[in-house]
């Protein structure tokens, strides 16, 4: 029998933090917390084979990754018509909408990888592993998505 | 720049953007709930998974049994029956009409002389011979096969000839039919459940009436339908010359750098140069598609940008890459086939778009190892494209012979 009171506290936890990546990547509030919710129903129908909290995170990113992709893919198939969302609407998700405009203006890769590396401080052999791709990639992704945004944003680098 | 190192500044903008967002825990009961359905839906999968298995090893079990048999051969019929397990092979019926027999099918030419004469070929991917008791035709002939007796994922295709006897019916006039024959122009008989046959009356002018059927089982797979349609495609009357070699239109290329060997239709056109000159690990060892392919793109050096670019809707590109170094243990083998399920899609839309280019176009991305050695695939249809086409597309992975790792 799994233990829900423990997925229920991982689930109170990370439950933002999930639901404000898939915003960053969306750009869409109400589709991020769909996909978060699906992301931890997910989670949940494993959760007796999944031990600790960073591989459950791991997992739940993992997973909220590529549903906000497939969702993104399939948005950016749809006409028009289908998926224009009131601006304000899609603005009410992060606060600054030149971060808005910037995020929206880079392409889906150099977005995710952004997200994972730079806001969610994951290394880059686990976004790698989260994308589904090389570390190589995940680095050309990562340095022209954060050029197209401090360019946009006007920020100057600042690593550790 | 040290693109291993987080980058503080645009972390803490991006944090700010998003910091007010704090959703409500209140969906836990409906996540749980989904949670518990894909459970129980994982849990069937793999319910339905084990009874196939066993199913297929039972269904297994009694073909092999089936093969041991000397089966008995129906009245009248041409002891003929003949496996083919490597390659295409043509065969010729009585008439001299010939037709191709896929891998592992199986021919039988068939000659009676009843209420009329009738000749002809069968073509099967099951053994009909071992199917008894010997079936009787309905104008009381023998009938190459009973069609009760045979098992739900067959097909049949049967090319009969018949002349003479009072109840037949003059051949009927008309045009020629031309050739190659394809089974949209098949039309449906009286139904017999569960194999209603597409049948086609071919007019030739010789006197004899001809009429192709093929009997599609309810469950028969996708590639023995698209094998069928090949088949009746490969079907030659008499006289028409040699017939066509059914593997013709196929050309086989080796590398001998790279250490590889394919084959792909002709209609195809294989890359003379690596389409990513910048791109050194992994890199480009061969690149097909439908349609001429440029090389390198602007936006991404480690994807085909401009030849992607250019895909129509119903082209095609297939894009082989190997990785140098040391294989891992993580990266799975190659598998038996390749095909949609595999992999998913990669960045390469993106530089697409980055381009300016259409990104109305499906791809797929995966890695596998074989014979030592790591590669990377991409594959990229155009939205319209036919099923034909795709299957080409995997068909030419599937040919894929690597050479071992040095």
């Amino acid at each position: 029998m799994p233990d829900a009171a423990g997925f229920e506290g991982f689930y109170r936890e990370n439950l933002a933090r999930i639901a404000r990546a898939c915003i960053l990547v969306t750009l869409d509030r109400q589709l991020a917390e769909d996909v978060a919710a699906e992301a931890f129903a997910r989670l949940w129908s494993r959760w007796s084979q999944i031990h600790g909290d960073d591989h459950a995170g791991g997992y739940v990113f993992k997973t909220a990754m590529r549903l906000c992709a497939r969702e993104v893919s399939r948005r950016r198939r749809r006409p028009p018509a289908q998926i224009e969302r009131p601006a304000d609407e899609v603005d009410a998700a992060i606060t600054r909408s030149d971060v808005a405009a910037a995020l929206g203006a880079l392409p889906l890769r150099q977005r995710q990888a952004v997200v994972l590396r730079d806001w969610a401080g994951f290394e880059t052999a686990e976004v790698a592993r989260m994308l589904g791709t090389r570390a190589s990639t995940v680095r050309v992704h990562l340095a022209r998505g954060r050029e197209s945004l401090r360019q946009a944003l006007s920020v100057e680098e600042r690593n550790r | 720049m040290n693109l291993d190192t987080r980058d503080e500044a645009l972390a803490g903008v991006l944090d700010e953007a998003v910091r007010h967002v704090d959703p409500a825990p209140d969906r836990l009961p409906e996540v749980r709930r989904r949670g518990v359905r894909r459970r129980l839906a994982a849990l069937a999968a793999a319910l339905a998974v084990v009874t196939l298995f066993v199913s297929a090893v039972i269904g297994a079990a009694l073909l092999i049994r089936d093969d041991r048999v000397d089966a008995p051969t129906p009245a009248g019929s041409g002891p003929d029956l003949t496996r083919q397990p490597e390659e295409w092979t043509e065969a010729q019926d009585p008439r001299g009409w010939t037709i191709g027999v896929p891998p592992s099918w199986l021919a039988n030419r068939q000659e009676h002389q009843c209420r009329v004469t009738e000749q002809g070929i069968v073509v099967a991917n099951v053994p009909l011979a071992g199917l008894s008791p010997p079936a009787t035709g309905s104008n009381d002939c023998p009938s190459p096969f009973a069609l009760s007796a045979l098992p739900t994922d067959a097909v049949v295709v049967e090319v009969e000839h018949s002349i003479g006897g009072s109840s037949m019916s003059p051949v009927p006039p008309g045009e020629e039919t031309p050739f190659p024959l394809s089974l949209e122009d098949f039309g449906s008989e009286a139904a017999t459940v569960p194999f209603n046959p597409l049948v086609l009356e071919v007019v030739v002018d010789d006197g004899w009436r001809h009429t192709v059927r093929v009997y599609l089982g309810l469950e028969v797979t996708d590639d023995d339908r698209r094998i069928a349609e090949e088949v009746v495609a490969s079907i030659r009357p008499f006289g028409s010359g040699p017939a066509e070699d059914v593997t013709a239109g196929l050309l086989t290329y080796r590398d001998e750098v790279n250490g590889f060997t394919v084959t792909y239709p002709e209609s195809w056109l294989r890359a003379e140069e690596n389409l990513m000159p910048n791109l050194s690990d992994p890199h480009q060892i061969l690149a097909l598609a439908t349609y001429p392919m440029r090389v390198g793109g602007d936006s991404c050096a480690h994807v085909p940008v401009n030849a992607l670019v250019d895909l129509g809707p119903t082209d095609a590109l297939i894009d082989l890459e190997e990785e140098e170094g040391r294989v891992l243990d993580s990266i799975p083998v190659r598998p038996q086939h390749f095909g949609p399920d595999l992999g998913g899609p990669s960045e390469a839309i993106d530089c697409v778009e980055s381009q300016g280019g259409s990104a109305d176009f499906e791809e797929q991305w995966f890695y596998f190892q074989d014979q030592g050695r790591m590669f990377y695939v991409r594959v990229a249809f155009g939205e319209q494209v036919s099923p034909e086409t795709r299957q080409q597309a995997y068909d030419i992975l599937d040919s894929l012979v690597f050479d071992p790792a040095e």
